[in-house]
């Protein structure tokens, strides 16, 4: 499924009207079936905000989403009508996600039910537990509360729960800022896996660079609200045009940058 | 060198119902050094820091352990002598910047007021160079600004400024650039590391990144599960690392190639009561044995390089 933005705007003002944000300035990119774009920029970019449009959860000031080059609006109602959800979003905080007095199961099943609701109860059952198992988490966890598992876990979770959509465009905001270092290479490896073995379109969104230039296909360059830099990431992290984005590269701790290199121990 | 502060045998747990939380933590920072504690959430490392300036929170205390500053024992001061150690030779600055600034009070006059209270020089003069020194760019603006005016990465230079301001022996920093955009945090390592050098100070710098702390110290400590897991020179962790977490930590570091598996460590760290009397990485570690599970790996080793491990790992990761 092809998502492509076009044009862009979101303009948030205040009750009187006075005072105006621009969060997003004629934003426009497309994203090809099956890859994964990376969106970087700094906090108040508009990056979020951006990665909510896409998901529906706020309406742009101006300009469309188009999403297999229907616009998101006037598929909304046969969208309603199917068995699935094109795009679902991951959210940075897998702490406050998952409701705290619902176990895993019933969380996944809540989904489940709206999407499958044809299936019997044993069926039912299956698929829930297809879904815990395909991000790693066993039958034996899933009579379980969101706060008997970890973070990474509940991360897990919460890609399960959207996945029991049956998307084929996630949109993920930060979706290993929250977590332990150790923890959050285990989260892009599942992400990796699953984008490859459902054919799933990414949408990426990080201020980590590092990360984003390790997973995507191509990488978006945001800053306050626009885009300066769009392009494959070879292209970006191998030459890129504007200043902002060299910045950025310069700033990612690597192994290049350590002390030792300098050195030369 | 001399040493300027030694931790020993620290041990820290919950009041009430004694859970373990920091586990017989040692370690020195010599004059002008400036060290690295590298851990994940859960592992001490904040409380750790916290304790050296007796500032633990309520609900922990400290069941033994000494904290020996300039020769001196601190952990069982009174109020007045602490107060002489805390911002005058050891401050400290947060990860959130804006939490520790007054919101009502102008920055200037809270500079003031700081230096006021240590018996420092307290003239406008003063404060303007200690916020130049620190890189913003209109000091008499600032003066006279609030702190919601600035960004995050302004306001950790303020912190800075004012920490800096009474030319303290040691600088302690808990995770300052968690909370900022990654070319400001590039930023603020680089300003700290100078006036590291300018002013000879030493510094506790506390992440839970490995990469940000290796650019910016000389001796890295790596702690896990309230315990230390493994002490050495930069060089020395990342050439040749012994405890099998931190060759763990590091290869998550390492380059892979374009949308390859990260190497990672599986599961994930326990909480430090549940793990007293065993290695606490034995559930996660590739060369785990019988004897990890039933003792408690001490850390062996010189006071500069050792590590607490039954099976440290052998040769060069890199």
């Amino acid at each position: 499924m092809k998502l492509e933005v076009r044009n862009v705007t979101k303009v948030y003002e205040s009750n009187s009207k006075e005072r105006t944000v621009q969060a997003l300035n004629g934003v426009s990119f497309s994203v090809e079936e099956g890859s994964i774009l990376g969106i970087v920029g700094e906090s108040g970019c508009g990056k979020s905000t951006l990665s909510r449009i896409v998901a529906g959860l706020e309406e742009p000031t101006s300009g469309e989403v188009l999403i297999s080059g229907l616009p998101r609006k006037g598929i909304a109602k046969f969208i309603r009508k199917s068995s699935k959800r094109p795009i679902q979003l991951v959210f940075q905080d897998p702490y406050s996600s998952l409701n705290p007095r619902q176990t895993v199961y019933h969380a996944i099943e809540e989904v489940v039910k709206i999407y499958d609701h044809e299936l019997d109860a044993a069926d039912t059952q299956t698929r829930i537990f297809e879904l815990l198992s395909s991000v790693g988490i066993g039958k034996d966890l899933s009579h379980r509360y969101p706060h008997q598992f970890s973070g990474g876990q509940r991360q897990r979770i919460c890609i399960a729960r959207s996945l029991a959509a049956k998307p084929e465009i996630l949109v993920l905001d930060e979706p290993v800022s929250a977590l332990d270092v150790s923890v959050s290479a285990d989260i892009i490896n599942l992400l990796l896996d699953l984008q490859r073995e459902f054919n799933l379109t990414y949408i990426f969104v990080s201020h980590d660079l590092g990360i984003v230039k390790h997973v995507s296909d191509s990488i978006i360059v945001m800053l306050a609200g626009e885009i300066v830099e769009f392009g494959s990431w070879t292209q970006v992290m191998d030459s890129p045009k504007h200043e902002y984005t060299k910045r950025l590269i310069a700033a990612i701790p690597s192994l290049e940058n350590l002390k030792i290199k300098e050195t030369g121990a | 060198m001399t040493s300027l502060l030694s931790v020993k045998n620290l041990t820290l747990s919950t009041t009430l119902d004694k859970k373990l939380l920091v586990d017989n933590v040692n370690f020195e920072i010599l004059e002008g050094e400036s060290v690295g504690i590298v851990g994940e959430s859960g592992s001490g490392k904040t409380l750790t820091a916290l304790s050296i300036l007796g500032l633990l929170p309520k609900g922990v205390s400290q069941d033994s352990g000494e904290i020996i500053f300039q020769g001196k024992e601190i952990s069982q001061a009174d109020k007045a002598a602490l107060q002489d150690v805390r911002g005058n030779r050891i401050s400290m600055i947060y990860q959130d910047p804006m939490t520790s600034l007054n919101p009502m009070m102008k920055i200037g006059r809270q500079i003031q007021e700081a230096a006021r209270a240590h018996n420092a020089n307290d003239d406008e003069a003063n404060v303007l160079k200690a916020l130049q020194d620190v890189g913003i760019p209109s000091p008499e603006s600032c003066f006279s600004s609030y702190p919601h005016e600035f960004s995050g990465g302004m306001r950790q230079r303020v912190m800075i400024a004012m920490s800096l301001l009474l030319r303290p022996n040691l600088l302690i920093a808990d995770e300052p650039t968690t909370a900022l955009d990654v070319t400001i945090q590039r930023q603020i390592l680089n300003l700290v590391d100078e006036q590291r050098r300018n002013n000879a100070m030493s510094l506790l710098w506390i992440s839970h990144d490995l990469s940000v702390v290796a650019e910016l110290v000389d001796k890295v400590i790596v702690m896990y599960a309230g315990r230390i897991a493994e002490i050495g020179s930069v060089e020395e962790i990342f050439e040749n690392p012994k405890h099998p977490y931190t060759a763990g930590l590091i290869g998550s570091l390492v380059k892979r190639k374009h949308q390859q598996k990260l190497i990672s460590i599986p599961g994930n760290p326990p909480k430090p009561w549940t793990v007293a009397n065993q290695c606490g990485f034995a559930d996660r570690c590739a060369h785990v044995t019988q004897e990890c599970r039933t003792s408690k790996p001490e850390l062996v080793g010189e006071g500069n390089r050792s590590f607490a491990c039954f099976n440290p790992m052998k040769g060069a990761l890199l």
